[in-house]
C-alpha cells in the first residue's frame, strides 16, 4: 500500500467514524436554506415596544452550519477515542478548520447568490460566534449537544437583543458587517471555543459530571 | 397502573433538570419585554402563547433525547416484541414531555391573568391563544418524540425541530404562532381546527410509527409522510391564523369632548386617550379643527371616509398621538397641493407641526419613538413652545399654519 | 523491577462525591484482576489509569515517567491499551477498518500500522473476518474486535473493563487464551471483572476494591485461603472474596 493511499484510507475512516457524509448532506440543506432565505428578512417575535423585529436572515443562516461544524466532532468511536494520543487532538483541529473554512465558503457566497456581500459578510461574523459557542457547548453538555448553546444565544438575541431601532452592545448578531467591535467579539468567542476545544484532556464533559465527550 | 408508568416517566425524563430553565424562560419573556399587552385581554393571551414558540426548542430536543434513549439502550427489541400496542408503550414517553411543556406553559399563562386583571376589567384570557401555545407545546414535544424514534442520534433530532420552528418564520402560512393579539383581531376557528387535528396527526404518528432501528415500517413511515405533507398543505389551506373580528355591538367611549371611542378590551386605554384628545382641542382659539369624536380603528366601517386615520395601540397608548395628530391636521388643512419645487420647505414646516401636536397629546417626547421625529424637525423649539402658556402655543400653530397655507395657496381653511 | 503503572495517593470523583479515595498501587509485568461489587470504583479506576479522568489528588506514572502535564498524558496514552465496557464503533468499518483507526488513535506510526493491525487481528483470530463489516459480526466477535483494539501496536499496560460480558462459555474460554497470550508477550493486563472463575483462570494477582478503595491485595491461591467456614460461594475463590467484602462490611 502507498502513503498516498494510506493517507487516503486514513482520511476515509476518520470522515466515517464522524458520519462525514451525513454532515455533508446536512451543509447541502443549509445552503440550500441560506440561498432561500439570502434576500430576506425574518420577523420574530422580540421584547421591544413593537413585539416583534426583524431581522436579516445571516442572523439564523450560520445556525445549522456551526451546529454541524462543532456536531461533526462527535464520533461512533467516541468512547474510544476518549484514551487517543495526541494525534486525534492535531487532527479534530484540522478537522474543525476544514468545517469552519468550507460552512463560511458556502453560506457567504449562498448568501452573495440572492443577498449582498455585506450580508454574506455579517454571515460569516455570525457564523464564527455560532460555532465557538457551539464548541463550548460542545464542552460543557457533550458535544452531541452542541446545539444548546447557540440555540439559547439566538433566543436571548432575537427576544432581548434590540430596543426596536438600535441592537444592543452584546447582540453582535444584529451588528452591520462594518463593526469592528462584532468581528472582534467574534473572533474573541470563536477563540473561546477552539480554547474548550483542545485546553482540556479530551472525553470529561463538565456537566453532568463523567459523561463522555 | 398506566398513570404510575407516566409518573414514572417523568420522573426520570431528563426535562426534569430544564423545567426551570424553562419556566424561568417562559417568565422572562412575558415581564422581559415590553409590557403593554397587560390589561388587555386578548393581548396577555397572545403574549403568554409566545413563549412556547422558543421553549419548543428545549422540549423538541427533550422528547427526541427521551424516545432516542429507549434506543440506545438497546430496548428496541424488547418493546418490538411487547404484548401491548406500540402507541401504549410509547405514549407515556410523549405524554410526560407534554406535561413538562406544558409545567412550563401554565405558569406563564397565570402570572398574565394574575398581572392583567386589575386593569384589564370583565373578561378572561382567550382560550384560542392559549390553545395556539398548547398546540406549539404538543408539536414540538411530538416532532422532537418523532424524530428521535427515526434518527438515534442525539445530535439530529433538534436540528430538526429547529427547522420546524425557525421554518415557521419563514413560511407564514404554517405559523403555529401570532406575535400580538390587537381586539381587532381573533384566531381563525378553521385555522385552529385545522393546526388541532394536523398536531393531532403528528402526535399519533410519533407514537405509532415504529423507529427506524427496529427495522421494516418503510411503508408506515412513507404513509405517515405523505400524509404529513397532505396535513402541511391544509394548514395553509385554512387560511391565516388571525382574522379580522366584526365590530362591536357597542363601543366603549367617553362622555367628554371630543368623545373618544375605543373596542371595549381596551379599555384602559380609555381614560389616557380621552385626555390627550382633550389636550388637542384645549388650543384657544379655534387654530386646529379638532374632529367631535376619535374612534379605534375597527369600530367603524373602512368605507367610512375618515377610518383611515382612526387610531391603533401599537406600542401601548404611544402610537395614538401620530393618529391623532395625523387626524386633526388633514382636518385643519385639508386638500393641501405642494406646488413643484417646495415639497421640502411644506414637509419641514408640517412635520414640526405634526412633531409638536404628537408631543403636546401625549404630554412627553415619548410619542415621537426612539428615533426623535420626522427629519429637519427641531426638538428644542418644540419643547421650548410646549412650555409656553396655552395662547402663545396658539399663536405659535396659528403661525406654523399660516407659513403652510403661504407655501400651498389652495389650502382650504 | 520497575512496575509499569505506579497510583500513588489517587482520589477520583466527581464534584464533591469521592469515588476512589486515596489509593496506592502498582501494576507489573502479568495479569491484574481487579474485583469488587458494583459501584467499587473498578470502571473509575480504569479510566484514570487509561488518563481518560484526571485524578483529583495523587500521581500516575506510567513506564516510569509521570502522567503530569498534558504533553505527558498523550505520551503516555501511546503506551496503554483501553477496552471500556460498552465501546462504540462505526457499523459500516471493517474489522480492518476498527483495528486500524484504533492504531491511528494511539499513534501507532503510519509505517507500522498496517503490519500492527493484522497482527492484532491474527492474535484475536479474526484474519479470515478482517474484511468483514462489524455489523455482520457476533457479540463475540466484536468483543474480540475491542480487544485487538486495545493490543494494536504493542501497548504496555492493557486496561480491560468487563471484557467478558456477554459472552458465551466458549467464548470465555476464548477469551481466556487471549489474555494468556498477552501474558506471555510480558504485557501487563488490567482485567476488570465481576467473575472470578476469569480470575481464577488467568489472573496472576488479585485486587478486591469496596466503597473506592483497595481492600485486599494478593495471588488467587491466597484469596482461596482468606475463605471464611461459612463464607457463601460456589468455588473456594468466590468463597475468599465473599469473605474479604464481608470483612469490609460491603455485602450482608
Amino acid at each position: 500500500m502507498t502513503a498516498v493511499t494510506d493517507c487516503w484510507a486514513g482520511l476515509r475512516r476518520y470522515a466515517q467514524a464522524h458520519h462525514l457524509a451525513q454532515v455533508s448532506a446536512g451543509y447541502a440543506a443549509a445552503t440550500v436554506v441560506a440561498v432561500i432565505a439570502g434576500g430576506h428578512d425574518f420577523v420574530l417575535p422580540a421584547a421591544n415596544s413593537r413585539g416583534w423585529t426583524e431581522m436579516a436572515s445571516t442572523v439564523a443562516t450560520p445556525l445549522p452550519f456551526a451546529m454541524l461544524a462543532a456536531g461533526s466532532l462527535h464520533s461512533s468511536m467516541a468512547s474510544l477515542e476518549q484514551a487517543a494520543s495526541g494525534r486525534l487532538a492535531r487532527a479534530e483541529v484540522a478537522h474543525l478548520a476544514a468545517a469552519l473554512l468550507l460552512a463560511a465558503a458556502l453560506l457567504g457566497t449562498a448568501t452573495l447568490v440572492t443577498g449582498s456581500p455585506g450580508g454574506a459578510a455579517e454571515g460569516v461574523r455570525n457564523l464564527l460566534i455560532y460555532v465557538g459557542l457551539a464548541l463550548i457547548s460542545g464542552r460543557l453538555f457533550s458535544r452531541s449537544l452542541s446545539w444548546v448553546v447557540p440555540v439559547g444565544a439566538f433566543v436571548l438575541v432575537d427576544f432581548w437583543g434590540s430596543d426596536g431601532v438600535r441592537p444592543r452592545w452584546w447582540a453582535w448578531q444584529f451588528m452591520v458587517y462594518d463593526s469592528l467591535w462584532s468581528w472582534v467579539a467574534a473572533g474573541a468567542v470563536l477563540t473561546g471555543g477552539v480554547a474548550a476545544l483542545v485546553a482540556r484532556p479530551a472525553g470529561r464533559s463538565l456537566w453532568p459530571p463523567g459523561r463522555r465527550a | 397502573m398506566r398513570f404510575g408508568v407516566f409518573w414514572t416517566e417523568v420522573r426520570r425524563s431528563p426535562l426534569r433538570w430544564w423545567l426551570p430553565v424553562l419556566m424561568a424562560l417562559d417568565v422572562a419573556m412575558l415581564v422581559g419585554r415590553d409590557t403593554a399587552w397587560i390589561g388587555v385581554w386578548p393581548q396577555a393571551s397572545a403574549a403568554a402563547q409566545l413563549p412556547a414558540y422558543f421553549f419548543g426548542l428545549v422540549l423538541g430536543g427533550g422528547a427526541a433525547w427521551v424516545a432516542g434513549r429507549v434506543h440506545r439502550a438497546g430496548l428496541t427489541e424488547q418493546l418490538a416484541a411487547s404484548t401491548r400496542a406500540r402507541w401504549r408503550v410509547e405514549l407515556p414517553l410523549l405524554a410526560s414531555t407534554v406535561f413538562y411543556g406544558l409545567a412550563a406553559f401554565v405558569p406563564g399563562a397565570v402570572l398574565a391573568a394574575v398581572v392583567s386583571t386589575p386593569e384589564a376589567g370583565p373578561g378572561f384570557l382567550w382560550p384560542s391563544y392559549l390553545a395556539l401555545g398548547v398546540c406549539l407545546v404538543v408539536l414540538s414535544a411530538a416532532t422532537g418524540h418523532l424524530a428521535g424514534k427515526l434518527w438515534e442520534s442525539r445530535f439530529v433530532p433538534p436540528i430538526a425541530v429547529a427547522v420546524c420552528l425557525f421554518g415557521q418564520t419563514m413560511l407564514r402560512p404554517f405559523r403555529f404562532y401570532v406575535l400580538s393579539g390587537h381586539p381587532q383581531v381573533e384566531v381563525s376557528p378553521a385555522a385552529l381546527a385545522v393546526r388541532v387535528a394536523f398536531v393531532l396527526l403528528i402526535a399519533g404518528f410519533a407514537l405509532a410509527i415504529p423507529p427506524r432501528a427496529a427495522g421494516g415500517g418503510q411503508w408506515a413511515r412513507r404513509g405517515a409522510g405523505v400524509a404529513g405533507a397532505a396535513g402541511l398543505v391544509a394548514v395553509a389551506m385554512a387560511g391565516p391564523v388571525q382574522v379580522e373580528r366584526p365590530a362591536p355591538a357597542s363601543a366603549l367611549c367617553s362622555d367628554g369632548t371630543p368623545q373618544v371611542c375605543v373596542w371595549p378590551e381596551n379599555r384602559k386605554y380609555l381614560p389616557v386617550v380621552s385626555a390627550m384628545a382633550t389636550r388637542f382641542s384645549s388650543l384657544p382659539n379655534g387654530v386646529l379643527t379638532v374632529p367631535p369624536a376619535f374612534y379605534e380603528k375597527g369600530l367603524r366601517s373602512a368605507a367610512h371616509p375618515e377610518a383611515g386615520g382612526d387610531f391603533q395601540f401599537l406600542a401601548g397608548e404611544l402610537s395614538v398621538p401620530m393618529f391623532m395628530a395625523s387626524t386633526v391636521l388633514s382636518r385643519t388643512l385639508p386638500d393641501c397641493e405642494v406646488p413643484g419645487g417646495a415639497e421640502e420647505r411644506y414637509s419641514q414646516q408640517v412635520f414640526t407641526l405634526d412633531a409638536y401636536l404628537q408631543v403636546r397629546g401625549l404630554g412627553d417626547a415619548r410619542a415621537l419613538g426612539a428615533g426623535g421625529g420626522p427629519p429637519g424637525v427641531d426638538l428644542r423649539e418644540i419643547a421650548r413652545v410646549l412650555g409656553l402658556p396655552d395662547n402663545a402655543q396658539a399663536e405659535w400653530v396659528a403661525e406654523r399654519l399660516a407659513a403652510i397655507r403661504g407655501i400651498s395657496g389652495d389650502c382650504r381653511d | 523491577m520497575e512496575p509499569v503503572a505506579k497510583l500513588r495517593g489517587i482520589r477520583q470523583g466527581y464534584r464533591r462525591r469521592d469515588v476512589i479515595v486515596d489509593l496506592d498501587l502498582d501494576i507489573r509485568h502479568g495479569v491484574l484482576g481487579l474485583l469488587g461489587p458494583n459501584g467499587a470504583g473498578k470502571t473509575t479506576l480504569l479510566r484514570t489509569l487509561a488518563t481518560v479522568v484526571p485524578p483529583k489528588r495523587g500521581a500516575i506514572t506510567i513506564s516510569g515517567v509521570p502522567v503530569d502535564s498534558r504533553r505527558a498524558t498523550m505520551e503516555a496514552r501511546r503506551r496503554i491499551g483501553y477496552l471500556p465496557q460498552h465501546f462504540g464503533y462505526y457499523p459500516g468499518f471493517t474489522v480492518y477498518d476498527f483495528v486500524r483507526y484504533s492504531a491511528w488513535l494511539r499513534g501507532v506510526p503510519a509505517r507500522e500500522a498496517d503490519a500492527a493491525t493484522r497482527e492484532a487481528i491474527g492474535f484475536v483470530d479474526l484474519t479470515d473476518r478482517s474484511r468483514a463489516k462489524l455489523k455482520s459480526l457476533s457479540g463475540g466477535m466484536i468483543r474480540r474486535c475491542g480487544i485487538a483494539s486495545a493490543i494494536v501496536g504493542r501497548p504496555q499496560l492493557v486496561l480491560l473493563d468487563e471484557p467478558t460480558v456477554g459472552l458465551d462459555p466458549a467464548q470465555r474460554l476464548e477469551f481466556r487464551s487471549l489474555v494468556r497470550k498477552l501474558k506471555d508477550d510480558r504485557v501487563a493486563v488490567v482485567l476488570s471483572t465481576h467473575l472470578v472463575e476469569d480470575v481464577a483462570a488467568v489472573c496472576d494477582d488479585v485486587v478486591v476494591m469496596a466503597e473506592g478503595r483497595l481492600v485486599w491485595r494478593g495471588d488467587p491461591e491466597a484469596l482461596r485461603e482468606v475463605a471464611a467456614p461459612d463464607a457463601e460461594g460456589d468455588s473456594p475463590l468466590e468463597r475468599g472474596y465473599m469473605s474479604v467484602l464481608a470483612a469490609q462490611g460491603a455485602v450482608a
